[in-house]
């Protein structure tokens, strides 16, 4: 793929050694306030220039009266003034040679302002610039500790460095999905809130992630898009890749009235976005939830084929994680006559060793540890789900470094399914943040797990899976 | 309602059933006879296209002299309108009843669809999309996605239909929607049995 000049400045964005913050604020309610607070606290090792032509220092930083006035080169800049004084200082980065903006300020073509945002359009186009909005809520690099998220980060938690990225369209809902990540120690490679699209659309940003080799899975949260045929074409060549993960909001079905025919009334307006991402192979999650919890399964190796096996300390949970696999086309794995001469000998003798494996309720840590090696030898088994019931007596916290330990044999995937309360959150913020995703139900963790496999598949058509290997990026 | 939809589905080699246009019900009797019974006739009217279905359709004719009664009977119900002819068709047995269908997408281009038909369909809504152009590959996933798709693997003793015959099919549609880009188009019925698939009526939007 030849990238277009814009998107390649988007590397500008994502991973600048010196920013110019414009619209900077001594006000500390002050969006251009909390911008400088966000690199400078978060630990942005470049350069950070305010710019604000009424004040001497901002935070202990020189502040500087505009972009031209600065010394050295500057990469990127975050624009966050009034919109009347928008593109006379996009204007100034122009002639600076910034490559990469973040224009958070709003009122453009989203109060009906489209020839205000066409004169800022044509201005980045003028320089190459890749322009991340306008009224947009700004972009995340954790790797790099760039942090244009206007929120503070006392209020909005940042997730730590990972694999995913993700695409919102939507500010909000962009914000929602970063703290909650964070709070569930998913990491993150990028975030970014591209807002209206005057520039940069999700088309450039999925062909730059696409070729980033900070991102592994690739997450977009979608109400529409400006060219559909080149989604779908992009999509389909990234998946092949790496794994596109994708919410479509806005499902009415408007204009359906208005049809003539039956193929007009049953074409509502997300069927071409449905089909559009099957045809692309990419994973449509149809609620925020499974959002994340199809994300973050892809984050270790893929999986060989689609036989589970289960390992639990509760028999109700093995049975429902039965039930489960069939309803997703799983199939229960049937163990090695190794794994279960080795069970026999470790379980008590009233144990029934077979798959669901029920270690049954007094399963200490070292009983799960033979479970797991056992499991993650047996070559009928392609994907662990591992149930652990934290409530027990005999359960404690080491069972947790356990399954760490196990995951990063890196030789097949291993799923957590941890149901309950305070205490069982604690150690499932321990497991994502080592790579293990973790859900609350048997049926949650196998419909992501079913997603995987189909996509380990369809991997495997397009690229060399001898040994199993995490998904490398595209180059 | 006219036959161009029928040359149409003709022209990207969609198989449609033996038929002919005729003005008289004395011709309508002879063409049913040479095409053969069962026939059914549709009145080919541009107002008739707004007009219910079953006001301008006649099923099951079984005889020569069903076909020209038939006929004499669409001719008086839509004199006074413009009339280009009455269509006489054969009438297939059996089949499992398919809806094929396209849409202009503003985002997209063309839709196709596929569907479980019958006067339910709207209800069912047992119906699949692709992004044309699509593949043959492409065209058997579609039909694998059906929910109903073991009515077409040969339910309560039919054959199996012939899926390899409904995939070239749809491919075949895909062509043309890319090419005649329609607002909308529907096939519908579409007749797939063991031995292929007919497009029995066609609508076309443009």
């Amino acid at each position: 793929m030849a990238l277009s000049k814009k998107v390649k400045n988007l590397r500008a964005v994502f991973n600048p050694d010196s920013i110019a913050i414009i619209g900077a604020s001594r006000e500390p309610n002050k969006i251009g306030h909390v911008i400088v607070k966000n690199f400078v606290d978060g630990g942005f090792a470049g350069k950070i220039y305010p710019i604000n032509p009424n004040a001497e220092e901002i935070l202990g930083l020189p502040s500087y009266k505009s972009v031209l006035d600065i010394k050295g080169e500057v990469d990127s800049a975050v624009i966050a003034v009034p919109e009347q004084a928008v593109a006379s200082v996009l204007e100034e980065c122009g002639r600076k040679g910034i490559r990469g903006v973040v224009l958070i300020t709003g009122g453009f073509s989203e109060v009906g302002k489209n020839e205000e945002e066409g004169k800022i359009a044509a201005i980045a186009n003028k320089y190459g610039i890749a322009l991340i909005g306008p009224n947009c809520m700004g972009v995340l690099t954790p790797a790099s500790r760039v942090d244009s998220v206007f929120l503070p980060i006392y209020k909005l938690g940042r997730p730590r460095v990972g694999g995913i990225s993700f695409i919102s369209q939507s500010g909000a809902v962009g914000g929602c999905i970063v703290d909650l990540a964070a709070r569930a120690g998913i990491g993150m490679g990028k975030f970014v809130s591209y807002g209206n699209a005057a520039v940069i659309d999700e088309c450039d940003l999925l062909e730059y992630l696409a070729n980033d080799e900070e991102t592994e899975i690739i997450v977009i949260y979608l109400e529409g898009v400006k060219d559909g045929r080149r989604m779908l074409s992009l999509m389909r060549e990234i998946t092949k890749k790496k794994p596109v993960v994708v919410i479509k909001a806005g499902r009415s079905a408007a204009g359906a009235e208005a049809a003539r025919s039956h193929t007009g009334s049953l074409a509502g307006a997300s069927e071409a976005y449905r089909a559009a991402f099957k045809q692309a192979n990419a994973i449509e999650a149809a609620t925020l939830e499974q959002l994340f919890d199809f994300a973050k399964i892809f984050d270790q190796v893929l999986p060989r084929g689609n036989r589970v096996g289960i390992i639990t300390n509760g028999g109700g949970m093995g049975v429902l994680a039965t039930d489960s696999l069939e309803d997703e086309g799983l199939a229960l794995a049937k163990l090695s006559d190794g794994t279960q001469k080795l069970m026999r000998l470790s379980l008590p003798p009233y144990a029934n060793v077979r798959n669901p494996l029920d270690i049954i309720g007094d399963a200490d840590s070292h009983r799960y540890e033979v479970a797991i090696n056992a499991m993650m030898k047996d070559d009928n088994v392609d994907v662990i789900l591992l149930i652990i019931l934290f409530q027990t007596a005999a359960i404690d916290s080491s069972v947790v470094n356990i399954a760490i330990r196990a995951s990063d044999q890196r030789k097949k995937p291993i799923v957590a399914v941890c149901t309950g309360g305070e205490y069982t959150e604690m150690h499932k913020r321990i497991l994502e943040s080592y790579g293990i995703p973790t859900y609350a139900s048997p049926s949650s963790a196998l419909r992501a797990a079913a997603k995987f496999v189909a996509y380990a598949e369809y991997y495997s058509k397009h690229n060399d899976t001898t040994c199993p290997k995490k998904i490398k990026t595209m180059k | 309602m006219d036959n161009t939809g029928f040359r149409l589905l003709s022209k990207y080699g969609i198989a449609i059933p033996e038929y002919r246009v005729v003005k008289t019900p004395r011709e309508a009797g002879e063409a049913a006879r040479k095409i053969g019974f069962p026939v059914a006739m549709k009145i080919l009217s541009p107002s008739a296209l707004h007009k219910s279905d079953k006001e301008g359709v006649i099923l099951e004719i079984g005889d020569r002299a069903g076909a020209e009664e038939a006929c004499g009977a669409l001719l008086r119900r839509f004199s006074g309108e413009k009339i280009e002819g009455v269509l006489v068709q054969r009438m297939g047995g059996g089949g499992a009843e398919l809806i094929v269908g396209g849409k202009r997408d503003a985002q997209f281009g063309q839709l196709l669809m596929l569907g479980i038909g019958g006067i339910f369909v709207e209800i069912y809504k047992d119906v699949v999309f692709r992004v044309c152009p699509i593949t043959k590959e492409d065209a058997c996933q579609m039909i694998s996605e059906l929910k109903a798709r073991k009515i077409l693997e040969g339910a309560r003793g039919r054959k199996p239909v012939d899926k390899e015959a409904l995939a070239s099919a749809l491919v075949s549609v895909s062509k043309l929607l890319e090419k005649e880009n329609p607002s909308e188009f529907d096939i519908n019925p579409l007749i797939a049995d063991e031995k292929g698939c007919v497009a029995v009526d066609v609508r076309i939007l443009r």
